[in-house]
């Protein structure tokens, strides 16, 4: 009986098998590309894999466009490292009162939140640039960055408070109790026992935030009148929408762009899916 | 004693995080205020009237944000529930198929852009252009433009792949929600829902070539977020359930159908609340493959978030708000849904 073949699981790894292909087809081409020359990306077919490495697209990329792919870096870590432990730890100071104190209005609070986590921010991008310029924050390369991290943690706040409320609410409430008894005080508890125990929920809320924000692009192109503060995301598209990039460079920096994403997830996927489940709660 | 100094605590807790919600609630306020301005002068209603009445891009753009949200909340996510249903079954290499299907949802905006940019390309530099030139399929397809670019209706391929996954999509959420269903009403729904609609939506004009090949790009993102959560939601189904029904002889399709897909339903209202809030936030995507017309200048893909943009960009503030605020509005219905559910469930714990 075991060796008879099993159509029925012969059928559902085919399915699964060529609906993987074309889900990673778009990537694997665009791979192609970016190592072919120029020249290359005329005459083949798209489908074909590069005849040979050429590195030239991923080192002009480097230092073409404006700004660079390099400096991009550079600016989207300035960006993003404040920007996701600003928002994480104010998320925390939310989450910790509304999973562990009993307060009025604690439930308005909550849904205060929600919607703030919901809200459609990309709507009000004219009160963010009115009031950045209000501020002054247009004049310096430092004020650049600025409006744009707090951009990203005035919205990200609610987010973090949302999944850390969640994860506080299973920390057994006898050990706040034992520590309290022992003259612990709340910020002192919160400090040294919740937080500690919370690592693991703090960087998997640290992997989303850190995606999340290296991936927008909208703050940097309403926020940021300066091109050479750009991050990677507005740099990208900047490219893309100019006309006369060459493909094999705008393919290559696409690629250069996904690289740091997939090595935390080739990495860390568990941990991702593990955020992503947390979201739906 | 020790209530009162819980409050307290809890207020020190709550003010800085309270700063920022504030500021988002400050942002709503500020752009009701500036709705009814035109270069920092008060001047009424005006901003509406022309909106409403005399703007050639507003109902298109808002047209598409609402097909858009029909989109969101049928294809993503039976997309991720046929990748659920497929990868539930212990299949081995599991963790690698769904590394592959949920690796694009980690993307860029920008990043998807720039992939299906390329995916797009007029004539045989185009990936998908290529494919069906190589499977003689060219005459359902725009072989010499962008497809991006086009603003006539979608060409016959784009259907070709929508339909079937509108009506596969339509037949699981209506099976989640109505399992007692009859034969009849639920080929009538899913044919009606997954055939006809488009085909008006097709000889209406009313979308566009451009707009559903954007569609199909961020579904090919968005799909995976529906697929983790549904894998999760068919393992908290109770194994007891599914080995009843195996002793009752139930075969694999009658499980999925009476056990497994009604077990899903929170998990649908959930997403499809989610999705449909997300539709209004469309901009990345549409900014990177469309540029900031929203489909070379014929504006056959533009959004209300790309619209105030453009608005923003040219010095209108007042008019850029009244675009915003129009938007905010719309978006308030499926989060307000949300929010009265989050309160009634916080009510039950």
């Amino acid at each position: 009986m075991r060796i008879s073949f099993n159509w029925r699981r012969f059928s559902l790894y085919a399915a699964i098998i060529i609906l993987c292909l074309i889900w990673i087809l778009p990537l694997l081409t665009v791979a192609f590309a970016s190592f072919k020359t120029e020249a290359e990306i005329k005459t083949t077919s798209p489908l074909s894999p590069p005849s040979s490495l050429f590195t030239g697209n991923y080192l002009e990329s480097l230092t073409e466009g404006s700004p660079p792919i390099g400096t991009a870096f550079k600016n989207t870590l300035i960006i993003t490292v404040p920007a996701v432990a600003g928002s994480i730890f104010l998320g925390a100071l939310a989450a910790y009162p509304l999973s562990r104190l009993r307060f009025r209005g604690s439930v308005y609070i909550y849904m205060l939140l929600i919607f703030g986590m919901m809200f459609p921010y990309q709507l009000v991008m004219v009160p963010l640039y009115q009031t950045a310029s209000a501020l002054g924050l247009y004049q310096s390369i430092v004020g650049n960055y600025t409006a744009v991290i707090l951009a990203h943690i005035v919205f990200g706040v609610p987010f973090c408070a949302f999944i850390l409320r969640n994860f506080f609410r299973g920390i057994p409430r006898s050990l706040q109790d034992a520590a309290m008894i022992d003259g612990c005080s709340h910020f002192s508890f919160f400090w040294k026992v919740l937080l500690p125990l919370a690592l693991p929920a703090l960087a998997v809320l640290a992997l989303l935030q850190f995606t999340g924000i290296y991936n927008d692009m909208l703050w940097a192109l309403v926020l940021m009148p300066r091109v050479e503060t750009y991050p990677i995301a507005t740099t990208l598209a900047s490219l893309s929408t100019t006309s006369g990039t060459s493909y094999g460079i705008l393919t290559a920096a696409g690629f250069l762009a996904v690289i740091p994403t997939l090595l935390l997830f080739v990495f860390l996927q568990k941990y991702f899916l593990k955020g992503l489940a947390a979201v739906g709660q | 004693m020790v209530s009162l100094t819980e409050k307290k605590t809890a207020y020190l807790f709550l003010v800085l995080p309270l700063v920022c919600v504030g500021f988002i609630l400050f942002t709503i306020g500020y752009l009701v205020v500036s709705s009814f301005t035109s270069g920092g002068t008060f001047v009424g209603f005006q901003n509406f009237t022309r909106l409403f009445t005399d703007d050639p891009y507003f109902w298109p753009a808002l047209w598409h944000n609402i097909f858009w949200m029909i989109w969101a909340v049928v294809v993503p996510i039976g997309i991720g529930l046929v990748f659920a249903i497929l990868l539930s079954r212990n299949i081995r290499g599991e963790r690698i198929f769904k590394g592959v299907v949920y690796f694009p949802a980690l993307l860029a905006g920008a990043t998807i852009g720039v992939i299906w940019n390329w995916f797009y390309l007029p004539e045989d530099y185009g990936v998908l252009n290529s494919i069906l030139g190589k499977l003689g399929l060219s005459s359902l397809a725009n072989p010499n433009k962008l497809w991006i670019n086009v603003p006539s209706s979608p060409v016959p391929f784009l259907w070709l792949v929508t339909i079937p996954i509108l009506m596969i999509s339509i037949g699981l959420m209506v099976l989640s929600f109505r399992p007692k269903i009859s034969k009849f009403s639920f080929v009538g729904i899913c044919v009606g829902l997954g055939a006809v609609f488009p085909l008006v939506l097709h000889f209406t004009g009313m979308v566009s070539t451009s707009l559903i090949s954007i569609l199909l790009a961020s579904s090919w993102a968005g799909s995976a977020i529906s697929m983790v959560m549904f894998l999760a939601g068919m393992q908290s189904i109770p194994r007891s359930q599914l080995e009843a029904a195996k002793m009752d002889g139930a075969s694999e399709a009658q499980t999925l159908r009476h056990v497994i897909l009604p077990a899903l339903k929170p998990i649908f209202i959930i997403l499809i609340i989610l999705s449909a809030i997300s539709s209004m936030k469309a901009f990345d995507i549409v900014y990177t493959l469309a540029g900031a017309e929203g489909g070379a200048g014929h504006h056959a893909a533009d959004v209300l978030a790309l619209y105030t943009y453009r608005e923003l960009k040219v010095g209108d503030y007042g008019y850029a708000s009244t675009i915003g605020l129009v938007g905010i509005l719309v978006t308030m219905i499926p989060v307000i849904i949300y929010l009265m559910w989050i309160r009634r469930r916080e009510a039950e714990e």
